[in-house]
């Protein structure tokens, strides 16, 4: 689950870069997107703890593809737009990651520890 | 958190088996960690070089070649990248190393056989995108006539990290390879691909491999 907790991490320093970068006050539409995109993205993290929503992380690549498709629509590349890029991208790998990535995929383990009953 | 999640049965499944023509398992975590501190100081390296870039920093630091690190990170060729990719092409690197680190530190040490698809995204980040690193070095020195340290570096440790990656990448293709040619089953193929369970896929697995 190292890669949920990363994806919140990511979504706080979204939440928190709009006044690292000093977003222009007129700025309404980035500080909502962010805003928008962090609660996404920690809804869907928290929901894969659940069981019956455990491919709920999967849902942050669209997210991450909206970042990066807006970065590519802009004509100039300002920090808050390549903040956009870095954020986009490391989610887009740390949604790929499984939950209990470091051990073998369910319908694995449930095939060996049924395997006694096969034969 | 997942209360009704099955707990791994690993005294009935071994993780470590080694897959032929390896005396090694290649996924083991030794391998993969000393893959993860490569792709890391790669990493670090590149983002010194885009915090340059960026402005952030005043100089670059190369004891060998000097100012030339300078004009090969603001060139036409390096303002050219950082158009395309949006941000300048060395934080764009930082973000391909990084993409190695997460890629190599998830799966079992089985991941080769459970996991192909997951060694399938690694192989597409750490080889071609690595060949691609070098390749744009060797291009900086070649039409600039300028070298830059840190680069070098970087492309050097492509090819390590190419090197060291090869053999997990290799098991899984030649594990799905046998399993085609065995089969003939391009549904069971795709399946197996993405990780689901079924009993030619362990057999074959466990055909080409051996207990430590």
């Amino acid at each position: 689950m190292w890669a949920r907790v990363m994806e919140v991490v990511l979504a706080c320093w979204l939440v928190l870069s709009q006044f690292i970068f000093r977003y222009d006050g007129e700025d309404v539409f980035l500080r909502t997107n962010d805003l928008a995109c962090a609660a996404i993205v920690v809804a869907c993290s928290f929901l894969s703890f659940w069981r019956p929503l455990r491919y709920a992380h999967l849902a942050i690549l669209p997210v991450a593809l909206w970042l990066l498709g807006y970065v590519f629509l802009q004509t100039q590349s300002a920090p808050p737009h390549m903040n956009y890029m870095v954020v986009g991208m490391l989610w887009m790998l740390f949604a790929l990651v499984p939950n209990y990535a470091s051990e073998p995929p369910q319908a694995w383990l449930r095939y060996v520890k049924n395997m006694p009953e096969k034969s | 958190m997942d209360a009704t999640r099955q707990m791994p049965p690993w005294n009935e499944m071994d993780l470590h088996v080694i897959p032929e023509p390896w005396s090694y398992n290649p996924s083991r975590w030794g391998e993969r960690v000393i893959i993860a501190i490569v792709a890391g100081v790669a990493a670090l390296i590149s983002g010194y070089m885009g915090l340059f870039q960026l402005g952030l920093i005043a100089t670059v630091w190369d004891p060998v070649f000097g100012e030339q690190s300078a004009r090969v990170l603001t060139s036409d060729i390096s303002h050219t990248l950082s158009q395309w990719f949006r941000v300048p092409d060395a934080i764009m690197g930082m973000l391909a190393y990084l993409a190695d680190v997460i890629l190599v530190l998830a799966g079992s040490t089985r991941r080769w056989q459970f996991r192909p698809w997951l060694i399938a995204t690694f192989g597409l980040v750490v080889i071609p995108l690595g060949l691609v690193s070098v390749t744009l070095v060797a291009l900086q020195g070649a039409v600039l006539g300028t070298w830059c340290l840190l680069c070098l570096i970087t492309a050097m440790l492509s090819l390590l990290l190419i090197v060291l990656a090869w053999d997990e990448v290799w098991s899984t293709a030649r594990y799905m390879r046998l399993l085609w040619l065995e089969t003939g089953d391009y549904a069971l193929c795709w399946q197996t691909f993405w990780g689901r369970a079924s009993d030619r896929a362990w057999e074959i697995g466990n055909q080409m491999s051996r207990r430590p």
